[in-house]
C-alpha cells in the first residue's frame, strides 16, 4: 500500500520510451525545473503550463541532453479544475531558437529542456511555466511505485514484453513503457503514439490524485518525488504547485494531438505540424484550461 | 429538520503561480435538540462568572450565558514527510498552531457578541484572505454572529502533515476541527462545527495559510462536540468529521 502512495505526482508528468537501464552517470532519472525567460502568447495567468518530456537517454548518456521522444504540454486552471493535454509529435519540424529548423526532439540535445520549452513556446504560442523531464528508467520506476496504472488503449498490439488490448489495461512499469513507446503497430504512427502518451498521462493522473488527496498523501508523495528528481525549484514553490495540480478534475481533462503532414527534410522523415491548430488550441486553453471538446 | 444548499468555492491566486486555493463546503443543519444540550447551558444572568468567556457582553444584561469551559487548543504533528529534529518539530508545531489559532480566534471566538463584522485572516496570504472574505459565511462566524450573545469553543483540534525535505519544514496540511457552542439572546443554543484542511507554506512573513478546504455544520449543542469529545491521538481524520445525516446537507460546486 505504501508503494502506491509514492512518487505518483511524477507520473502525472512523466512519459517515456523503451526499457533501458539507468543512465549511469546521471544522479537523477528525472528533473523538474522552472522555465526562465521563455516567451510566447500572453495567456490568462490563471492557467499553469507544464511541459512533460521523456528523454530517450541510453546508459551513459545525459538524460537532460538526449532527444525528447515524448513531448506533452499540460495546461490546467486550478480555479476550475479544467486541464488540457496537448501531444506534440516528436518529429515535428519546427524552429529551434538559435539552431534553425529541425525536429523538435533534437532541441533537447542542443540546449536541454529549457531549449525544448522555448521551441514548444514558438510552435504553440504558449510558454510553459515548468518543464519536467524523466528517463526511461525514471518513468518505469514511477509506474512501479504506483503499483501500476490502469490505462485505456484505442488499439491492440503485442510486443514481447507486453500485450495491450483495446480498452482498459492494467500495466506495470515495463508494460507502461511499451505502451507509450509503441508506434509501428499503430495505424496513425507517431500521432497515435503521442495520443497514447497523453492518454497515459490522464489515466495516471486520475490514479495519482486519488492517492494524493488522502490525508497526508501529498506530503509523502512530494517527499519521495524530491528524492528521485532533480528539482530546481524551491520546496515551497513545489508544494504550492502540487497543491494546484490536485485541483485538476480528471473528468475535466481534454486531450489533443497536434496534427500535421509527413514529409522529408534533409533526407529525414519529419512532421510538418499544423501550426494554426497549435495556436488555436493554445489560445483557447490559455483562457481557462479548457477546449470545450474541439481539437 | 431542514437543509440549506451548499456554496462550494474553489479559487486560486492567479498571479502566474498557484498561490492558494479554497474550497468551502457549507453544511448547515438544524437538528432536533438533544437533551444533553441543556447540560451545556445555564439560562439567566451569569452575574459574577469569573471566566472571561462567560463575561456579559456589553448591552446584554440579563442575557443567558454559557458555563462550558473552553477547550484547549490541541495541536499535534500527525506525520512528517521527511525528517525534522525533535526540537524543530516542536517549534514547527507551535508556529503552525499559532497560525491556525489566529484564524480560530479572529474569525470565530474572540471579540464581543453579537456582532456582524469578523476579521481573522491575518494569518492568511493576501490573496487567500481575499478568497476567505468572499466565503466569509463559512470561514468566519458572520452568519451566526448577529444572533449569538456568547460563544465558547468545545473542541479545537489541529493535526499537521508536514512536508520537510532537507530537514526543513516547507509546507503543511493542517486538518482542523473547531467546534463551538453559541447562545442567542433568547436563550436558544446552537453548535457550530468548522472542519477541513488548511494549506500552509512559509513566506517572507512566516508561515501563512495559502489555501483551504473547509466544511461548516450547524446543529444543536452536543451534536459535534459530544461525539468528538474523545481526543484524537493519532490524527485520524475519520474521527474528526461531524456526524453525517443523509439528506441534511448538500454539496455543490461552481
Amino acid at each position: 500500500m505504501m508503494a502506491r502512495r509514492v512518487v505518483v505526482l511524477g507520473v502525472l508528468l512523466a512519459l517515456v520510451a523503451v526499457i533501458v537501464p539507468d543512465a549511469g552517470r546521471q544522479r537523477f532519472d528525472a528533473s523538474l525545473m522552472k522555465v526562465e525567460g521563455v516567451t510566447g502568447l500572453d495567456t490568462d495567468p490563471g492557467v499553469v503550463w507544464i511541459l512533460a518530456l521523456g528523454s530517450d537517454a541510453r546508459p551513459g548518456q545525459s538524460v537532460l541532453h538526449s532527444r525528447a521522444d515524448t513531448i506533452q504540454l499540460v495546461g490546467f486552471n486550478p480555479n476550475t479544475g479544467h486541464a488540457t493535454v496537448v501531444g506534440i509529435p516528436r518529429d515535428s519540424y519546427v524552429d529551434i531558437p538559435g539552431y534553425g529548423r529541425d525536429k523538435i526532439n533534437a532541441s533537447m540535445v542542443y540546449g536541454g529542456p529549457q531549449l525544448t520549452a522555448r521551441a514548444v513556446a514558438g510552435m504553440m504560442g504558449i510558454a510553459p511555466d515548468y518543464v519536467f523531464t524523466t528517463s526511461f528508467w525514471g518513468f518505469s520506476r514511477m509506474v512501479w511505485t504506483m503499483g501500476g496504472v490502469r490505462v485505456w488503449s484505442r488499439h491492440s498490439f503485442a510486443e514481447p514484453l507486453a500485450k495491450i488490448r483495446r480498452g482498459w489495461n492494467q500495466v506495470d512499469g515495463v508494460e507502461a513503457l511499451v505502451f507509450v513507446r509503441q508506434r509501428k503497430q499503430l495505424p496513425g504512427g507517431d500521432f497515435d503514439r503521442s495520443y497514447n502518451q497523453g492518454r497515459f498521462l490522464i489515466d495516471g493522473l486520475r490514479q495519482a490524485l486519488s492517492v494524493a488527496r488522502n490525508s497526508g498523501g501529498l506530503e509523502r508523495i512530494l517527499y519521495t518525488f524530491m528524492k528521485q528528481t532533480d528539482v530546481d525549484i524551491g520546496p515551497v514553490e513545489l508544494y504550492r504547485l502540487a497543491r494546484a495540480v490536485l485541483e485538476i478534475q480528471p473528468s475535466k481533462v481534454e486531450h489533443c494531438v497536434i496534427r500535421g503532414r509527413t514529409g522529408y527534410a534533409g533526407g529525414a522523415s519529419v512532421v510538418y505540424p499544423d501550426l494554426s491548430q497549435a495556436h488555436n488550441i493554445a489560445r483557447r486553453a490559455g483562457r481557462d484550461g479548457r477546449l470545450e471538446g474541439r481539437c | 429538520m431542514s437543509s440549506t444548499p451548499v456554496a462550494t468555492e474553489r479559487a486560486f491566486d492567479t498571479s502566474g503561480r498557484p498561490a492558494m486555493l479554497g474550497r468551502v463546503d457549507d453544511m448547515r443543519r438544524r437538528l432536533l435538540a438533544p437533551a444533553l444540550a441543556l447540560a451545556l447551558l445555564v439560562g439567566g444572568c451569569s452575574g459574577d462568572e469569573a471566566d472571561d468567556e462567560a463575561a456579559e457582553p456589553p448591552g446584554q444584561a440579563g442575557a443567558p450565558t454559557l458555563r462550558q469551559h473552553p477547550a484547549d487548543l490541541d495541536v499535534r504533528i500527525a506525520r512528517v514527510a521527511g525528517h525534522l529534529p525533535k526540537a524543530t518539530a516542536r517549534d514547527v508545531s507551535q508556529r503552525l498552531g499559532r497560525v491556525v489559532a489566529t484564524w480560530f480566534d479572529g474569525a470565530f471566538l474572540t471579540g464581543d457578541y453579537p456582532r456582524e463584522h469578523f476579521a481573522g485572516y491575518a494569518s492568511f496570504t493576501r490573496d487567500a484572505a481575499r478568497l476567505a472574505r468572499r466565503s466569509a459565511g463559512i470561514t468566519s462566524n458572520v452568519r451566526l454572529g448577529p444572533r449569538w450573545v456568547e460563544v465558547v469553543p468545545t473542541r479545537r483540534v489541529v493535526r499537521l502533515h508536514v512536508f520537510a525535505p532537507g530537514h526543513r519544514a516547507s509546507g503543511a496540511t493542517a486538518s482542523v476541527e473547531l467546534v463551538m457552542v453559541g447562545i442567542g439572546s433568547a436563550g436558544d443554543a446552537s453548535e457550530l462545527a468548522v472542519t477541513g484542511d488548511l494549506y500552509l507554506t512559509k513566506t517572507d512573513a512566516g508561515w501563512r495559510i495559502f489555501g483551504f478546504d473547509l466544511n461548516r455544520s450547524v446543529g444543536e449543542p452536543g451534536d459535534f462536540a459530544g461525539r468528538s469529545g474523545r481526543r484524537d491521538r493519532k490524527g485520524d481524520r475519520s474521527d474528526r468529521q461531524p456526524p453525517k445525516r443523509p439528506g441534511q446537507h448538500e454539496r455543490g460546486s461552481r
